[in-house]
């Protein structure tokens, strides 16, 4: 078996060499909500100081109705039969029925195509500026306009219009959630843009609103909804994407593209002359890289892209395992994305040391400080699934000498199945040790070791594996394995795999065991999964409840 | 500043924002509320719930007001929108809701009767239910361009008393103290109500 690294480092490439960000130089991929986010942020601001001017300075506030009269009676001498009923009919958009229908058109669309993150916000803005305009116009208590006869509908204090708050909120959302970044949005800015002039001029024309309560409440709904999708579901994490595929995976293009190939060279020294998305069906925990690295000649090195997307689902990933094993899995998530990959790329180096096969760690490259981090290790190049090759001995005694060393050094894998167990050159090379863990359960160790067996077995049969692992293992350690491991605690590929097999390994391997223990009890329930399991449970009604609202309440 | 520095400083914005009008609301249970000006005033302030109020119902020539609440009693929110204007107010005594002031264009009064009207130049209607308890009943005040309907639901074992003192806190103003107001707010340069024009 070949221990430790299993090849030389890529840090031998000629020429390369890595260069410090000197201090007040932005990182390769700054975090920034855009220029046209700051403008809406500073005409909130310019609103927020009018707000107060308004409603501390009363020469202010009469300066304020005197100007806003003053624009509405040019508008009112305007006015014309068929005008009127143009008006009307333009500023039926800033309706209630017509914000609800628009509201769950978006739930629709995103609910088919599953843009969870997008919906969240979605559904934030609405509340968010629903409560704001609703709770400044109840503060301000300015009236409607006055002097000027009032021709369409109207509901409660004019400053800011709620209505305009709202529809230009849910129209922005719409743009931002549904429409892919780039030319096509751009086009749909102009169209969001039209759409809230002409109702704005409709509101004016019947004297439903004044001039700065329409301004102002569009000024509320635009930034809001802006800022909060540019912070929370941004283009560069999560895309308007209408491709079936795994969320937690990032876009490797444009900024990002040039960020990481930027980054390598600085911080590693590396010259990335091809960045590929590799094995994603097989990663939802990171977006997973192949690097081609300049040189003599050319080579191959492995990333992991890790973001706060990948932190987010990290938390849910452990949240649920809690959920559903209780105190044996209990363990605490990462708090950041820093510590997430300072995590694997450590864990990386521990196993390297206790002379596992894994790729050798090749430094961790920032693109965003504290946001979005790349882990860069050795590619197994030309390296196959092991269960797409034939296993012969060598191979199984080499996955149990994993298990055996893992055992010795304190550490269990615990993601253990045919896609992150590979064969190059007729040597086994393990991968993906992000769920790795230092001074494991007994438990956990023993499932390790059935897994592996089990995988083993897949493309050879159970007699043989068993008997090879009578080599390293006692009957007692190899019946606890068994006792530990079952449905649940095997990896969803490998549970799939042994299915396909036509035949029950599991059972021929339990049929093997001179006795068989006992099965390892899973669910353990403890104050803490009680306490959480109440929680999810909570949430999970208030959510509901809340969905229910917003299907059916009047949006204004 | 950081995301959680945001978020942090939007939800503070939004307590802010949403606890003003709410804590007011506990505190002095007045904001919004539509509050009769004071009569022996020459240019009494005119609050602008109350011009809300008139701007709802143009045609009305007499607006409902609060004159003062009583101990006990509290405002509920004023809901004024295109042709209504409506309020409550809550007693600790008489429950939520206890009465319910509407102003309308007009209102049916076909199953109330009329008697002497406590308030000049109105007519007023009285329609009044027997709940086993309490007191249901409704009152109308009808006059030139509106209609202002007091409904009662009165809980608690104090049946009927507590209308006069309800009757008593509520008042009519007229529409010419607003209009003068806002000429006077505005130095005559725009007045409450417009003169409909073409093409309305």
């Amino acid at each position: 078996m070949t221990t430790g690294y299993a090849v030389d480092p890529a840090r031998s490439i000629p020429g390369a060499h890595s260069r410090r960000r000197p201090s007040g130089e932005p990182p390769p991929l700054p975090h920034r909500i855009n220029t046209s986010g700051r403008w809406w942020l500073a005409f909130a601001s310019m609103v927020v100081v009018s707000w107060i001017l308004v409603a501390t300075i009363e020469r202010t506030a009469v300066a304020l109705d005197v100007a806003d009269h003053a624009v509405l009676e040019r508008i009112a001498s305007i006015r014309t039969p068929w005008l009127t009923r143009l008006m009307k009919v333009i500023g039926l958009a800033a309706t209630g029925w017509a914000l609800q229908i628009l509201w769950l058109a978006n739930l629709v669309v995103l609910l088919i195509w599953r843009r969870w993150r997008h919906l969240i916000v979605w559904i934030g803005v609405g509340i968010v500026v629903d409560s704001i305009a609703g709770s400044i116009a109840g503060s301000m208590q300015r009236p409607r306009p006055m002097g000027v006869e009032i021709l369409g509908d109207w509901s409660g204090f004019a400053m800011p219009s709620v209505p305009m708050a709202i529809l230009a909120a849910f129209s922005v959302n719409t743009l931002y959630a549904n429409v892919p970044a780039g030319h096509h949005r751009q086009v749909g800015k102009l169209i969001v843009g039209g759409l809230l002039a002409a109702v704005a001029a409709s509101r004016l024309y019947l004297a439903q609103d004044a001039p700065s309560d329409v301004l102002f409440g569009a000024v509320i709904g635009v930034t809001v909804s802006l800022v909060a999708f540019r912070l929370f579901a941004s283009n560069e994490v999560f895309p308007v994407s209408y491709h079936r595929g795994r969320a937690a995976h990032l876009p490797i293009d444009g900024i990002r593209l040039a960020a990481i190939e930027r980054a390598l060279k600085d911080q590693l020294g590396m010259i990335a002359v091809e960045v590929k998305p590799f094995g994603l069906e097989g990663s939802g925990g990171s977006t997973p890289l192949r690097i081609r690295v300049q040189g003599e000649p050319d080579c191959y090195v492995f990333g992991k892209l890790y973001a706060a997307t990948h932190l987010r689902a990290d938390r849910w990933y452990k949240l649920g395992r809690t959920l559903l094993y209780g105190r044996l899995e209990d363990e605490k998530p990462f708090n950041a994305v820093r510590r997430l990959v300072q995590y694997e790329d450590y864990v990386l180096r521990l196993l390297g040391e206790a002379g596992l096969p894994v790729p050798r760690p090749l430094g961790i490259v920032e693109l965003t400080p504290e946001r979005e981090y790349l882990l860069v290790m050795e590619f197994f190049d030309g390296a196959r699934e092991i269960g797409e090759v034939e296993i012969d001995d060598t191979i199984i005694d080499e996955g149990l000498l994993v298990i055996r060393r893992m055992w010795q050094a304190g550490l269990a894998h615990r993601d253990i199945k045919p896609a992150n167990l590979l064969v190059k050159d007729g040597h086994l090379r393990v991968i993906d040790s992000a769920f790795a863990q230092v001074r494991p359960s007994p438990w956990r160790q023993a499932v390790d070791l059935a897994n592996m067996m089990l995988v083993l077995a897949l493309r050879s049969d159970a007699r043989r594996v068993y008997d090879r692992t009578r080599l390293q293992f006692d009957e007692k350690e190899i019946a606890e394995a068994f006792a530990a491991t079952r449905g649940l605690t095997m990896p969803s590929q490998l549970r799939r795999m042994l299915r396909a097999q036509g035949h029950d390994v599991h059972a021929e391997f339990l049929k093997l065991l001179p006795y068989q223990l006992p099965p390892v009890r899973i669910q353990r329930w403890s104050v803490r999964r009680a306490g959480l399991t109440l929680v999810a449970l909570a949430v999970a009604s208030v959510a509901l409840a809340m969905a229910l609202q917003l299907l059916t309440s009047n949006p204004i | 500043m950081t995301r959680r520095g945001v978020a942090a400083l939007a939800g503070l914005a939004l307590m802010a924002a949403s606890g003003c009008s709410g804590s007011f609301e506990v505190g002095s249970s007045t904001v919004g509320m539509p509050q009769c000006p004071a009569q022996q005033e020459r240019a009494p302030e005119v609050n602008t719930a109350l011009l809300l109020v008139a701007q709802s119902v143009p045609t009305a020539t007499r607006l409902p007001c609060v004159r003062a609440l009583d101990v006990g009693w509290t405002f509920q929110r004023l809901d004024a929108r295109t042709d209504r204007a409506r309020f409550s107010l809550d007693s600790d005594r008489n429950g939520v809701k206890a009465v319910t002031v509407t102003l309308e264009r007009e209102c049916d009064v076909s199953a109330a009767v009329e008697v002497t009207s406590d308030e000049a130049g109105t007519h007023r209607f009285d329609h009044s239910a027997s709940p086993t308890a309490g007191y249901r009943g409704d009152r109308f005040y009808v006059y030139d361009g509106g209609c202002v309907t007091y409904h009662f639901k009165l809980g608690g074992k104090t049946g009927a008393e507590s209308v006069p003192a309800i009757s008593e806190m509520l008042q009519f103003v007229d529409r010419e103290v607003l209009r003068r107001y806002v000429r006077d707010y505005s130095d005559g340069r725009f007045e409450l109500d417009a003169a409909p024009r073409a093409g309305g």
